[in-house]
């Protein structure tokens, strides 16, 4: 199989030890790549990974920025490129979440939410492609999106339409960019035992959990680095001719919108 | 029914009006029982590449003003245990891809999935929420009919009879879906260049 080895990728809110970013930081060094890590908290646990990742080898950088900040972003790609070299790969993967109910919205979860969400993912991979255009690089950029594209979760709805918001993103992305060798797709994660989801009610207690993961057709989560595989294969020349597309990652939950 | 209509582009706008006082709807009443919101009219086509951050920002602007307005009357109705209609009106890039249209797509894909989840959380209360695709209108360029099935761009009142509909009772089991209303040009490809690059 032909891997992403060799290449450079930045993984935006890759801290959490039990967060999809790691996952993807994972799979992406097994398969060579040199890896930037971004978070804007969990220093200590970004540090973590870092001496994880050197001690097999992997070259690996810890880059701390709030990717809703622009002039921030733009300065985590000169130090990306200062350490690691100019970045090929981009996860656009922070993320955050809330629940409350719809007629309850709070104006500041909405803002809160958009800003990371969404406009960190168009900061960090506008940066991202300016850059590879300008040397006229090809390039990957995978958003983590949510099964939420694909059906609505009561009390999410902000968070679910920054999540489909990214699809209409990709997809646009994809378009433009296909002629510069740029790829954009999106992957889609299920449950997933991450720090993001433990605020979730569906989790709360074990019977909750149980309740929750049981209905899935897998009949579990996702281990993180499992999320993490299916964007290494988007991220590798097996995929050079896979773009603007959706991949679920998520043990059959949509399929029967469980 | 009390019908609130905002943020919707121009014509629609008049247009929509028009119908729903003919249907004898109160435009003005207060508290409202329907909303029909948009995101006022479509922005110019700019590369990805040169989308600049006032742009995009306005964008998100529109979404979040939408959100809040059907947040609002779905507060209301809540509140007075009444039943409701709440309808989005988006682009057609939401639904289907077009170059340069990042700052129509994105904030009119967000909006289809708070209808969704509004129609869940909403529906056990009576009241719905969907989503109408408004197809392309002048002042969007003629060039565009050669993407569209029935090969012309849409007249005004064809899209506010279809926000009429999801605000009638012919309407009352309808809820959590799209109304796309573009004439098939979701269903296309599209043909030759995108003719929006030249609408200004």
């Amino acid at each position: 199989m032909s891997r992403p080895a060799g290449r450079v990728a930045l993984i935006t809110g890759a801290a959490r030890r039990r967060g999809i970013g790691r996952g993807i930081a994972e799979a992406l060094a097994a398969c060579g790549c040199a890896v930037a890590i971004n978070d804007v908290a969990a220093a200590d646990e970004a540090a973590e990974l870092i001496d994880v990742l050197r001690a097999s080898g992997v070259r690996a950088l810890y880059v701390e920025a709030d990717v809703s900040d622009r002039p921030a972003v733009d300065r985590m790609f000169d130090a990306v490129e200062a350490h690691l070299g100019p970045v090929d790969i981009v996860c656009s993967n922070a993320g955050v979440a809330a629940w409350e109910p719809f007629a309850r919205i709070d104006d500041e979860t909405l803002d809160r939410l958009v800003a990371v969400n969404l406009t960190g993912a168009f900061n960090v991979t506008q940066e991202a492609a300016r850059r590879l255009v300008a040397r006229g690089a090809p390039g990957r950029i995978v958003f983590t999106t949510s099964v939420h594209v694909d059906m609505p979760f009561p009390n999410m709805a902000v968070y679910g339409a920054t999540k489909q918001a990214l699809r209409a993103l990709t997809e646009t992305m994809a378009v433009e960019l296909a002629r510069e060798r740029i790829t954009v797709n999106h992957v889609g994660p299920g449950w997933v035992k991450s720090h993001l989801n433990d605020a979730s009610p569906e989790l709360r207690t074990e019977a909750d959990e149980r309740a929750t993961l049981g209905l899935i057709p897998a009949g579990r989560a996702a281990a993180p680095v499992e999320v993490g595989r299916a964007v290494a294969y988007l991220c590798g020349e097996d995929a050079a001719y896979v773009t603007g597309a959706f991949l679920r990652v998520d043990g059959g939950l949509v399929a029967g919108k469980y | 029914m009390r019908v609130r209509l905002e943020s919707l582009p121009s014509a629609l706008q008049a247009a929509l009006a028009r119908e729903l006082q003919a249907e004898g709807h109160d435009l003005a009443g207060d508290p409202a029982d329907a909303l029909v919101v948009g995101l006022g009219a479509t922005p110019p086509a700019t590369r990805f590449l040169d989308l600049g951050p006032d742009v995009w920002e306005a964008s998100l602007a529109g979404a979040r003003r939408a959100l809040r307005a059907a947040r609002d009357v779905a507060a209301g109705l809540v509140a007075r245990e009444a039943p409701g209609r709440i309808v989005f009106v988006i682009d057609p890039p939401a639904v289907r891809a077009v170059d340069g249209m990042t700052a129509s797509a994105v904030p009119g894909a967000f909006l289809t999935t708070v209808a969704q989840v509004a129609a869940a959380e909403l529906g056990p209360r009576g009241v719905t929420a969907n989503v109408v695709v408004a197809g392309w209108t002048r002042p969007a360029p003629e060039g565009l009919a050669a993407s569209i099935p029935l090969g012309r761009l849409a007249d005004p009142d064809e899209l506010a009879a279809a926000c009429a509909f999801l605000l009638s009772v012919r309407a009352a089991y309808v809820t959590g879906t799209t109304l796309v209303a573009d004439g098939g040009f979701h269903i296309t490809k599209a043909s030759g260049a995108n003719p929006l690059w030249r609408a200004d």
